[in-house]
């Protein structure tokens, strides 16, 4: 689940967002629409958390299966070596991340001209779709480790991977509120990105170590 | 006709930069006046700057605009400079 905190194209579009909302509207109206953002990759994260649960909840022999763990396992490996080499790119100076180029100027367009709460729903929603290469086998093993608890602690598992997931969103919002400005918080984001890509490997490594250990009782 | 004829008119690079310079001054709270002043500087040097290329990348304006522009506002030039890079 933390692993969510620091996956970072939807801080990126968000940071864009309240930016260019900054130029163009109040502070408060800004404020409005940065939630509406926020709400956008909420309901994302919702949907994907309970279709992923639903999907594993009706296959679960195969899903639960030791294949199917196994190969979870040599997914969240490669995903691992991959958040730490591939999900930034090469430049020191900047935040970019490994989805194309096109995708990205649209995403940052898209920030600049949206006016409506709905769009910036829409465009909190879209921002998390570039990240599914890293995400769904998240949601896949996080579901299929879900089904072995009781009903309560499921629920609230997924309230609180739901709110994580949103959690930079609110940080770089009380950034914003406390009046630091886009460049501010950019220069500390490429700063600590070499944090990042470190927390992301151990984030993905102990996903593997846990479903290793899942994959062996299974067994 | 002139539908057609507005979407293959080239625009103009300094006046797309000019405005996109304008809006991030905005959203870094920079008060209007000083913006409008440097930033008009700031064009200005980079078009004598780069009157002998013949072929104009964005990444030369983009480079140029915010050389001149770290002079006056070293916030302004570091979001125009990494806008397109920080996503």
């Amino acid at each position: 689940m933390v692993i969510f905190c620091f996956l970072q194209i939807p801080s990126s579009v968000f940071s864009l967002f309240y930016h260019f909302r900054l130029a163009k509207t109040s502070k408060k109206q800004a404020d409005d629409a940065a939630l509406s953002f926020i709400l956008g990759v909420e309901i994302f994260n919702t949907i994907m958390w309970l279709l992923t649960y639903i999907i594993i909840f009706c296959c679960q022999p195969s899903f639960v299966s030791p294949l199917f763990l196994w190969l979870m396992v040599g997914i969240c490996l490669a995903e691992a070596v991959a958040a730490f080499f591939f999900y930034f790119r090469k430049d020191k100076t900047s935040t970019a991340t490994f989805i194309s180029r096109r995708i990205a100027k649209c995403l940052a367009s898209r920030s600049q001209t949206i006016k409506s709460r709905s769009d910036a729903i829409t465009l909190g929603f879209i921002s998390c779709l570039p990240e599914l290469l890293f995400t769904l086998p998240l949601y896949i093993t996080c579901s299929a480790f879900l089904q072995n608890e009781n009903a309560l602690p499921r629920a609230a598992l997924i309230i609180i991977a739901v709110v994580i997931a949103v959690v930079p969103l609110f940080v770089i919002r009380a950034f914003f509120r406390t009046d630091h400005n886009l460049a501010e918080i950019q220069r500390l984001r490429v700063k600590l990105k070499p944090h990042f890509r470190f927390i992301l490997l151990l984030a993905y490594i102990a996903a593997t170590i846990s479903l290793i250990d899942l994959a062996i009782i299974n067994m | 006709m002139n539908n057609s004829d507005n979407n293959t008119k080239p625009k103009d690079p300094f006046i797309e930069a000019e405005k996109l310079l304008k809006l991030h001054a905005k959203g870094l709270g920079i008060p209007a006046g000083a913006t409008e002043d440097f930033i008009e500087r700031s064009i200005t040097a980079a078009k004598k700057a780069l009157k002998n290329k013949t072929i104009i990348t964005d990444a030369d304006l983009t480079r140029t605009i915010s050389k001149e522009l770290k002079k006056y506002n070293r916030d302004l030039a570091y979001i125009y400079k990494n806008y397109d890079i920080i996503i």
